[in-house]
């Protein structure tokens, strides 16, 4: 099948999951988002919360009630505390947002319609994080973060999968690092469960994540995403170690197939490593002639008779130096 | 130059010294000054005083986990506090919070300093270790921002220097940029050692490895979102990224020789973006990204004296003309000749570089253009999707290599010109969908689909020239010069095995992959705090790869005609010669052919997560692997992949975690026998009790990375590993194995046993055993053993609310324990300390 009709049969694939989504979902009656909802359920703002949490991510396909909304200064007279970590926070600026309605400002935006809460002091009236599943806080989150592509896939991310939500990284209230609204810093916050990932950035050879020059969300979007182990890539969707690694990136003339097709991993191990150049092991010809040996249908070729290891160069690059790619020789001697 | 530098860094270190106890003396004798002072103050400011001082106390608070090469930056020492745990000062509409972290380190080390300068490269001198500008306006009324911090480390000399600026202004905008630059030093000594055996030939140990390299990378970033809390959002994006230093790398033209390379390319990033949100809850993206990368790297034989560096000292040929014969001394392989020397200078049959020099500017251009939305318009579903397109094109429209010297066959000089192009065209698309069909059970979907395509080609002319030795003019052919029976003197000197004379390559390659990838899940939520997936992937791919290589050869007659049919022109019978005694035929390359490989693959997704009381969280995911090819012998045909983590909280100051990582990959064709696995199995615990008196973090992780295959390989004369048999004369074939045990534990325990006194003490050990089959009887085994231990110690008093003294000290020892050949052992053992003065408002 040629590429212009793989490309025309994606793009007919697209259209019909699109629509049969259309299809099965159908618009359902709702209210706009903008909080124009007069005819509110009572049952929102109702002593029945804990209902309302569950549904918490669904509330605003529904009408809401403005009336049940009480507005960020009142919960300041109580939550003292919290109203100051709001305030220095970036949460404030949904204040700002003054032409949809009130459940998207302030503190109610996050917790919900506070007057009932606000009238009886009864913490059951008000929607709290901590007595929520990851899902439905993350979901409360996602209202307003989600329309993006860093946090447009979360709802789908391994980390929600695996129990992670929002609140195990952010604390909106006492943060550590309070542009990000995080518990701790990169990359100590990231180790506190990836343990088996920490060694390696103590091995001889690492990408300097310990050091402060990297973190771990400059390859990995912690949010989610489309690509496997939430990793990122460049803007045309090529490798995210070409993002510092430029040079590596080509597009060369003569390539070095895996790089493209297998990636940077084929050969080296992206976090750190006992060998130099974070290669995968320690002698670089045995690197090359597991895929270098004569193989049925194996498409690097073999390598040649007179590379004798037992007396010529100890490292394959000695003389394939330009391994990543050329564009003047076809067997990677020079760039 | 390297001993200038080392010079001045044990001189920088002395009066860093000096400078500092003269600093830390001042400073003591102002505090003091300050403390008499406020003595005298009234009342009402002495409670002022005491007031912040508490507030330190809650400030200051020790930050656990990264007890590893903590010298490296401040903020990760032991004594950690942060800008943003100051009290600030008001400032118009500001509330204004700073701090400046200056001093210096005074770093010692003795064993190899390559090494040191791979993995250390610490120095002395004196340095910012950190400064903070942070502003903020709680009522919101900035005129140019609301919020804006400046922040940057390890500018003076450190290798990572960092500096952030982030700023904004309520709907109107929001910008942050950065700076990084990132001193890269290379230099292990035996990667691409040649390893000169001591005899039966001159022992030259190359000490250095031909390949170091002393690099410096810098990226700048900036971005602008305007109007983020609108209908209509707009971004905007810039990033450069800059790679300059100096490589050394080798050439091979029948020995090798060091070239030594200025290295320079430089990459921009464009990004235009604007992202629509009419609908409800439905944001619509369109995003313009331009990437251009400049590649202005040459390449020269190295100078003498960097040469030297090497180890390899100054040849010449009679008459006292300087020669390299490369980095390969081997005379029993007659690498580059045997013997090398005759009569003090390098014979002159042998192959060596005159001159050798190579550049060729690249230009790549990116233009991608993406289109991506999220929406959960419908009330139970949420989607995401994207498209992205992108045809990248490389061009080098100038490419040129010239050669001076003596290489195989009597090639005496080559030009090589011409110029070479690809483009990678790429269409990916992906979408995502979440059907949440009850309030506890969901369906997911992800498809992915990614298709590239990498056409290249060169054209290519190289003029080689003959002749008998590195003493001796090659001839050019011409009709007054060589003419027939073409036995003249001034005939080109060929012999048999020569090189064509004029070798015109026209290559064009294709490399395509396509590649279809459908994950579909089931989630479902047992209860609130449990949940569970079982999934199921399947994935095309279609890789194709396909040269076409004609290479029209031209050979000149000489010394005799019937060299004229050599090579590709021989024999005689088949190949009639040109009228001016010329022969040429077109050939096409030895790699020409397709190759078209298909790939289906099926993966299985189990997995649940439990999280009781926020006590503890537990978490398993599997996935097993399956393929029906593989595209290279190393690629898996089956994996299992398990993962498994868990989080108790015993107390609300002591957590313990455990992490299990067990990646199983196989190829087990007859022809391949592919068993790898990297098994990981790490444990932790934090100690961190109320009172903020200490605090203790440990951690252990053993990492067991495992590799066999089947390959073949020619080892003669010396070599014959166990259970090797032929594959085909004169190939072994025998099974690589690779196995690595590493085991990492760290532990860092802060103390803070009065208000004004932190310390700080921090151990970190990596340690690997392993073992691989070793081909070539020189090579040591270099990095499969080693210990490398990290302890660090911190210690910091704080004079007042604002001043504080830190004193740091880290040790670095790396110890190989295998032979290291004919080259410098690797260790090295280095004390670093860092003093500095920390002052906040």
């Amino acid at each position: 099948m040629s590429g212009k009709a793989i490309t025309r049969l994606f793009i007919l694939v697209f259209l019909v999951l699109g629509l049969v989504t259309l299809g099965v979902a159908g618009p359902k009656k709702h209210g706009n988002d903008k909080g124009s909802g007069a005819d509110a359920q009572a049952s929102q703002a109702s002593g029945d919360q804990q209902k309302d949490k569950k549904a918490a991510p669904s509330e605003k396909h529904e009408p809401i009630d403005p009336s049940q909304y009480v507005g960020a200064e009142t919960c300041k007279t109580c939550h003292e505390e919290q109203a100051k970590s709001y305030d220095s926070g970036p949460h404030w600026k949904t204040v700002l947002n003054k032409r949809h309605g009130p459940e998207w400002q302030g503190c109610e935006a996050c917790h919900g319609p506070g007057k009932a809460h606000a009238e009886s002091a009864d913490p059951d009236k008000i929607i709290r994080f901590a007595s929520l599943s990851r899902e439905e806080s993350s979901k409360r989150c996602l209202a307003c973060h989600e329309f993006g592509e860093e946090h447009a896939n979360f709802l789908r991310s391994p980390h929600l999968k695996n129990n992670v939500g929002c609140i195990d990284c952010h604390s909106v209230h006492s943060p550590k690092v309070n542009r990000q609204l995080l518990k701790a810093a990169q990359p100590a916050l990231c180790y506190s469960c990836h343990l088996e990932v920490k060694p390696d950035f103590s091995k001889p050879y690492h990408h300097r994540v310990n050091e402060g020059l990297l973190v771990c969300s400059n390859c990995h979007n912690q949010h989610g995403g489309f690509m496997r182990s939430q990793l990122r890539s460049t803007a045309a969707q090529d490798m995210v170690c070409f993002n510092c690694h430029t040079d590596k990136a080509g597009p060369f003339a003569w390539e070095h197939a895996p790089i493209k097709t297998e990636g940077c991993i084929a050969c080296h191990m992206p976090h750190g490593s006992s060998n130099p150049r974070l290669l995968r092991r320690s002698n670089v010809n045995l690197l090359c002639l597991e895929c270098h040996t004569l193989t049925v249908d194996a498409p690097a070729p073999a390598a040649p008779s007179f590379h004798n290891q037992a007396q010529k160069y100890q490292a394959c690059t000695m003389c394939h130096t330009a391994i990543h790619g050329s564009n003047s020789d076809r067997v990677f001697f020079k760039p | 130059m390297k001993m200038t530098l080392r010079m001045f860094r044990k001189l920088s270190s002395r009066l860093l010294l000096v400078g500092m106890g003269l600093f830390g003396l001042s400073l003591w004798a102002q505090t003091s000054g300050d403390q008499a002072a406020s003595t005298s103050q009234q009342e009402p400011q002495k409670d002022q005083k005491t007031a912040p001082a508490k507030a330190e106390d809650k400030r200051i608070q020790p930050g656990l986990g990264v007890a590893v090469d903590s010298g490296r930056k401040s903020d990760v020492l032991a004594t950690w506090i942060t800008t943003e745990h100051n009290e600030g000062q008001s400032g118009g509409p500001y509330i204004i919070k700073q701090s400046a972290e200056f001093g210096g380190r005074i770093t010692d080390f003795s064993g190899n300093p390559g090494t040191w300068d791979t993995m250390v490269n610490l120095g002395s001198g004196p340095r910012l270790f950190e400064y903070t500008l942070d502003l903020h306006s709680p009522t919101h009324t900035g005129f140019l921002f609301d919020d804006l911090l400046f922040s940057n480390f390890g500018y003076g000399g450190d290798p990572n220097d960092f500096t952030r600026v982030r700023a904004q202004k309520g709907k109107i905008y929001s910008f942050n940029a950065a700076f990084r630059r990132d001193q890269n030093i290379f230099d292990y000594d035996l990667f691409a050692n040649p390893l000169n055996p001591a005899s039966p030939t001159l022992n030259i140990p190359i000490l250095n490895s031909p390949h170091e390299f002393l690099l410096v990378r810098r990226m700048s970033d900036a971005n602008l979102n305007l109007f983020p809390v609108n209908d209509i959002r707009f971004r905007l994006g810039w990033s450069r990224v800059v790679n300059s230093g100096s490589t050394f790398s080798t050439d091979h033209q029948g020995t090798e020789a060091p070239l030594l390379s200025p290295t320079s390319n430089t990459t921009d990033n464009y990004l235009a973006g604007v992202s629509f949100r009419f609908i409800p809850r439905t944001s619509i993206n369109y995003d313009q990204f331009y990437t251009y990368f400049k590649g202005d790297t040459t390449a020269n034989l190295a100078p003498l004296g960097v040469q030297n560096i090497l180890g390899i000292p100054a040849f010449t040929v009679a008459g006292g003309i300087p020669v390299s014969p490369g980095i390969v001394f081997n005379s029993a392989a007659n690498q580059p000749c045997n013997p090398l020397l005759t009569g003090g200078v390098v014979t002159p049959t042998c192959s060596a570089f005159f001159n050798y020099s190579r550049f060729g500017n690249t230009r790549n251009s990116f233009p991608t253009e993406q289109l991506s939305f999220q929406s959960n318009y419908f009330k139970r579903i949420d989607m995401s999707g994207r498209l992205n397109y992108s045809d990248a094109e490389a061009n080098v429209p100038s490419t040129a290599e010239l050669f001076n010297g003596l290489s195989r066959n009597r090639l005496r000089t080559f030009a090589l010109a011409g110029s070479a192009g690809a483009h990678r065209l790429s269409l990916n698309a992906d979408y995502a969908i979440t059907v949440s069909v009850t309030d506890k059970f969901r369906i997911v979907d992800s498809f992915r689909y990614e298709n590239f395509r990498i056409p290249g080609n060169w054209s290519l002319v190289t003029g080689n020239l003959f002749a008998v030795n590195l003493l001796t003019a090659p001839n050019t052919f011409t009709p007054a010069t060589c003419p027939p029976p073409f036995t003249a003197a001034t005939c080109p000197q060929h012999v048999a095995g020569s090189a064509a004379d004029v070798i015109q390559d026209v290559r064009n390659d294709f490399l395509k992959q396509s590649w279809i990838l459908n994950t579909f899940t089931l989630e479902y939520d047992f209860t609130k705090n449990i949940t569970g997936h079982v999934g199921y992937r399947f994935g095309r791919r279609e890789i194709t790869q396909r040269i076409d290589n004609a290479q029209i050869l031209t050979f000149f007659p000489g010394p005799t005609a019937a060299l004229a049919n050599r090579g590709a022109c021989a024999p005689a019978v088949a190949h009639p010669l040109n009228p001016d005694g010329t022969c040429t035929v077109e050939v096409d390359a030895a790699d020409v052919g397709e190759d078209f490989v298909q790939i289906n693959g099926q993966t299985g997704i189990v997995g649940f997560a439990a999280r009781v009381k926020d006590r503890f969280r537990l978490s398993a995911d599997v996935e097993f692997y399956s393929a029906d090819n593989a595209f290279f012998r190393i690629s898996p045909r089956h994996s299992q992949d398990y993962r498994v983590r868990a989080n108790y909280k015993a107390t609300d100051w002591t957590t313990f975690g455990a992490a299990v990582r067990i990646l199983e990959n196989r190829n087990t064709s007859l022809d391949i026998g592919s068993l790898q696995h990297n098994r990981s199995y790490a444990f932790s615990g934090a100690f961190a009790p109320p009172d903020a008196k200490w605090g203790l973090d440990l951690s252990y992780d053993y990492n067991d990375i495992f590799s066999q295959i089947n390959i073949c390989f020619v080892a003669t004369p010396n070599l014959t590993p166990p259970g090797s048999t032929s594959c085909g004369t004169p190939f072994l074939s025998g099974i690589s194995t690779y196995n690595s045990i590493s085991q990492f534990g760290s532990g860092s325990l802060i103390l803070k046993p009065w208000r004004r006194l932190t310390a700080g003490v921090g151990y970190a050990v990596t340690s690997t055993s392993g073992n691989t089959l070793i081909l070539n009887p020189f090579a040591p085994t270099g990095p499969l053993a080693f210990n490398y231990h990290l302890p660090t110690a911190s210690l910091a008093f704080a004079f007042s609310d604002k001043l504080t003294y830190k004193a740091g000290w880290n040790y670095y020892g790396y110890n190989e324990k295998s032979d290291p050949g004919p080259t410098l052992p690797r260790d090295f053992r280095g004390n670093m300390f860092s003093m500095s003065v920390r002052y906040t408002m």
